[in-house]
């Protein structure tokens, strides 16, 4: 069911927009594309339109991220619709099974098939999205770990999760979405908010100490991942970490592959590296897309574990 | 004392709630001097800000040797390891390193303002 909108009341009739949704991957130039998208549409007085007519495939995160732009449309009081008559028919179908259509009023119910269903958020619910990861993420045969590499597993992504709605402060929620790619035997989730983005937070931790040339947004972001940082304290005496730093390793350890884009910063894990770049197109929120290889001979908990000390 | 957490929060230790659960029903224990024992048995998914709230916040009081003679953690599965881990590790940055904390309550005043 889709959760209500507490934004701004819809009053008047706008002015229409009809924006091109072009093929979106994953790679740099679709991200470009993506936060084009953002900015174009996200702000303004207009209604939009989504044309699909030069959309040749979307991939999970641009599914994620278009559930999300549109939802951050209607929360600024404006309608925002997608063309589905204008789909190609595999891009239909998937819209369809992933229940993205079902979701924005299209005209077919979701089905279970290669995808993890879109998903949306408005309050956090980590209890729900835990079962959601157990079920219909890792649950569904394609990817061979054991219960305890699983928990582990949904723990991370948990931390992801819930980190959007703590220190990105996003009005309308979190977006995820998820996809199995049987031939590559990738397992592939991406979770998308649309809040203040990890540099504005590191900038106000750091305000003191650099000037704010120096704060970058990649720099932020290599800040957030280091271990023992955090950019947030609890409600009492209850200190809260980022938990970027137990991703890190998580995706190093069992050879993953993770992204993550804030403002202009880019952060990739792969191969036991991180590496940060400054890019030119500016997205305000956070979007995490993570990718697992389906395969058990390439996961490993036990050099986590080291039986001496717990702490 | 001994404290089996599954039947307090259940197997998904995740929130603060449940993680401040956990660490109200032991904290006077605790706090008289008495050896705690936190099982864990039959939870799985674990998130490093339960154990903030369990466990992380005895070191405003309490140095960590004290907690690590005082509070013994049994049956905790191999998921859980690195998020406690963490979990001591930033609590003992943000309670005993005063740039830290100050840096921490400036974000929180600045995210309160404009919320």
């Amino acid at each position: 069911m889709p959760p209500e909108h507490h934004g701004q009341t819809r009053t008047a009739s706008h002015p229409r927009m009809r924006i091109q949704v072009d093929t979106l991957n994953q790679d740099a130039e679709s991200h470009d594309r993506l936060f084009r998208l953002w900015s174009d549409a996200g702000g303004g007085d207009e209604d939009v339109e989504f044309d699909f007519t030069s959309c040749g495939f979307l991939k999970q995160n641009a599914v994620a991220f278009l559930g999300g732009l549109a939802r951050l449309i209607e929360y600024r009081g404006r309608r925002a619709e997608f063309d589905w008559d204008t789909l190609d028919e595999a891009v239909g179908a998937n819209l369809a099974q992933n229940g993205f259509m079902e979701a924005f009023g299209g005209p077919r119910q979701a089905w279970t098939g290669n995808s993890i269903p879109f998903r949306h958020d408005l309050e956090q619910d980590p209890h729900d999205f835990a079962d959601y990861l157990s079920r219909l993420w890792l649950g569904r045969g394609w990817v061979n770990v054991s219960s305890s590499l699983a928990s582990r597993i949904i723990g991370n992504m948990s931390e992801i999760y819930l980190n959007a709605f703590e220190h990105g402060q996003s009005q309308v929620g979190v977006f995820v979405c998820g996809q199995h790619f049987p031939k590559n035997q990738r397992l592939n989730l991406s979770i998308v908010d649309f809040g203040v983005g990890i540099p504005s937070n590191v900038r106000l931790f750091k305000a003191h100490e650099f000037r704010p040339e120096q704060l970058t947004a990649s720099k932020c972001m290599e800040w957030a991942f280091q271990e023992g940082t955090s950019t947030k304290q609890g409600q009492s005496d209850e200190p809260r970490g980022l938990g970027l730093d137990l991703l890190k390793d998580f995706v190093r350890l069992n050879k993953g592959w993770l992204e993550m884009f804030s403002h202009e910063g880019y952060a990739v894990v792969t191969d036991g590296k991180i590496q940060f770049t400054e890019r030119t197109k500016f997205f305000e929120g956070t979007l995490v897309n993570i990718s697992l290889k389906c395969d058990e001979s390439h996961y490993c908990l036990a050099s986590e574990i080291d039986h001496e000390r717990l702490f | 004392m001994n404290v089996n957490v599954q039947p307090l929060v259940g197997a998904v230790c995740m929130t603060f709630e449940d993680g401040a659960k956990l660490h109200d029903s032991y904290r006077p224990a605790f706090n008289r001097g008495e050896m705690v024992t936190l099982d864990f048995a039959d939870t799985r998914i674990f998130v490093s800000r339960f154990f903030n709230a369990a466990i992380g916040q005895l070191l405003k009081d309490y140095p960590v040797d004290v907690v690590r003679q005082r509070l013994q953690i049994v049956n905790l599965p191999p998921a859980g390891i690195a998020p406690l881990r963490n979990s001591i590790e930033n609590a003992q940055r943000y309670f005993h390193d005063p740039s830290f904390q100050a840096s921490l309550d400036r974000v929180l005043e600045a995210q309160a303002a404009e919320a």
